[in-house]
């Protein structure tokens, strides 16, 4: 099948979804502009893998959404683009992700995206799916986005274009959020400068879309509390592409923590707590009847080794640049007594993940924990937090300058 | 393939905690520079962002060189690889189709199960059979497929790594898994 046969799909694909999440959000008000149509469709997307769960959950959740983002209130569509004059940025940047992905051949090469297609391809054929050991979502996205495609190009192509509509959300965001070129472009460079970034953007993954999502469930629900009505619809579609793994629910929760404890977000951390309960409801649904796994096997002698060797990781500049180097001393500077909200509630988000994280390796089971120590799950697990890095670090720069920063 | 996505090139997947050495000395030396950048007022906004887009460009550049030119889906060789993980994946695909189902017996490529897996999607054989097996030897991609008395041999049968691995004997049709070792 051709690239542009698959792409043309794709594309109507989309426009079905957008159908359904504009459905959904028929009252929210959002307006025109690539960002809304996008929120709608990602959500019609998103709101597929609780459709499939069962139809009943699937309408529970999109009622509930309907009834939170009924006559969206806040800011009018043109108070924003006085705010913020374009988006060329973001749209440029956009642009060059589209063509990085689409210019790799349509092929799973990795086998974590052979098995992301296989379950797609199990999807489109209505075959009885395998004992699923992880989320439908992607599988579900890719299927839906290829038509019902079993052919491999479609189903790899649709795949790694997940990947390419999620940053395009967290790029829209981070453009309706900036009062600069500079506010909207730093976050983005520092995610360029991770050369790891560049691999898994160009293939089917839940990594790189799960880390963007978190991104843009902060920014969608940091405008939510300024007053934007696309904030909270964003947060919540942001926030239900979180499914797409299974450490998603940690992102969302720290999101939402570190909202709620760290003062100053107005009412951001409803919008994020409205989040995190729809993304609960989404994922208890989809794995509900799920065989039971062995949840905790405790190993608390192994958090040195873990943390060792998440230290090794990061420190491999050739994988990460020195992105994590500059993104500890953000975080540090965060804490300072005169440093602003923003980067101090990144920090505290940060923070809380990654001990969530490490919690949650010590309680697994020792496959996972195997895993990681072989060098297979650590250094996806930090992609995931990447997005929200980068924003620290963007937000980190002007931290310490005194307010208003001087452009 | 299969540590393809795990780091950029040369993150080693053995050794836990072991051979931070260089690297984190700088990355520690950067993280503290650019703290004390971060936290000095006298600092210009401009002259921050330049000197920040400035290091995190040049630390990309060994990364960049190996997504570019190093790795095994650099954009020289990614159309290479794709067309043997294509010929694989439509070779195990049309002998299933052709049988009904079809069962892997031996897996000695380890690269090569995740893309027989998504070939036979809905075309494997449930229950013992001794029908259609395929074996993915080690050079499989390499050599891709053909069949040889009703099976479907992907490679060239390595006895070594038959030995030494665990593998089942191509002759045996109900060794389904390998040996632990």
């Amino acid at each position: 099948m051709s690239v542009l046969v698959t792409l043309a799909g794709f594309v109507l694909a989309l426009v079905l979804a957008s159908a359904l999440g504009g459905l959904v959000l028929l009252r929210a008000r959002l307006g025109p502009g690539p960002l809304a149509h996008l929120v709608r469709a990602l959500l019609g997307l998103a709101l597929l893998a609780s459709f499939h769960a069962h139809a009943a959950v699937g309408l529970t959740l999109a009622t509930l959404i309907a009834a939170a983002t009924w006559r969206g209130h806040g800011l009018e569509d043109a108070l924003v683009a006085d705010e913020r004059k374009s988006n060329v940025v973001a749209l440029g940047a956009i642009a060059v992700a589209l063509v990085a992905i689409v210019s790799r051949p349509p092929v799973p090469l990795f086998a974590s995206e052979s098995a992301h297609v296989a379950l797609a391809r199990a999807l489109s054929l209505r075959e009885v799916l395998p004992t699923a050991d992880r989320s439908l979502l992607l599988p579900l996205m890719t299927s839906a986005l290829s038509l019902g495609s079993d052919a491999t190009d479609a189903l790899a192509m649709s795949g790694s274009l997940v990947g390419g509509l999620c940053f395009a959300l967290f790029a829209l965001l981070l453009a309706r959020s900036s009062r600069t070129g500079w506010d909207e472009a730093l976050p983005l460079v520092v995610l360029a400068s991770a050369p790891f970034a560049w691999v898994l953007l160009r293939s089917v993954s839940v990594e790189l879309p799960v880390g963007l999502a978190a991104g843009s469930m902060v920014l969608g629900a940091e405008r939510a509390g300024k007053g934007d009505r696309l904030g909270a619809p964003a947060a919540i579609t942001a926030a239900l592409l979180l499914a797409m793994a299974d450490e998603g629910i940690v992102l969302a929760v720290a999101v939402a923590l570190s909202l709620a404890l760290v003062p100053g977000a107005r009412d951001a951390h409803r919008a994020a707590l409205l989040a995190v309960i729809c993304l609960g409801l989404a994922s208890v649904a989809e794995r509900w009847g799920a065989p039971r796994l062995e949840l905790f096997d405790p190993a608390p002698s192994t958090a040195r080794e873990l943390v060792s060797e998440a230290l090794r990781h990061v420190a491999d500049i050739a994988t990460w640049g020195l992105v994590p180097a500059v993104g500890l001393a953000a975080l540090v500077a965060s804490f300072r007594r005169a440093a602003p909200e923003e980067p101090r509630r990144l920090a505290v988000t940060l923070l809380l993940t990654l001990a969530m994280f490490l919690a949650a390796l010590v309680l697994a089971p020792i496959e996972l924990r195997e895993r990681a120590l072989d060098g297979g799950l650590l250094d996806r697990l930090a992609l995931e937090l990447l997005p929200l890095l980068a924003l620290l670090i963007a937000e980190g720069v002007r931290a310490t300058l005194p307010s208003p920063p001087a452009e | 393939m299969v540590d393809g996505a795990d780091g950029v090139c040369r993150a080693p997947r053995l050794g836990a905690g072991r051979g931070v050495g260089m690297e984190g000395l700088v990355g520690l030396a950067v993280a503290v520079l650019a703290l004390s950048w971060f936290v000095r007022t006298r600092v210009s906004l401009r002259a921050r962002r330049v000197a920040l887009v400035l290091t995190l460009a040049l630390a990309a550049l060994p990364g960049a060189y190996a997504v570019l030119f190093v790795r095994a889906d650099r954009p020289s060789a990614a159309d290479r690889a794709a067309r043997q993980v294509v010929r694989l994946h439509d070779g195990v695909r049309a002998f299933a189709v052709e049988r009904g189902c079809a069962w892997l017996r031996t897996e000695s490529c380890t690269a090569c199960v995740a893309t027989a897996e998504l070939a036979l999607v809905g075309l494997t054989c449930e229950g013992e059979t001794t029908q259609a097996p395929i074996d993915l030897f080690t050079d499989a991609l390499a050599v891709g497929c053909a069949e040889v008395d009703g099976a479907l041999r992907c490679g060239t049968v390595d006895d070594d790594a038959r030995i030494e691995g665990g593998v089942p004997m191509v002759d045996d049709p109900f060794a389904r898994e390998p040996e632990p070792r």
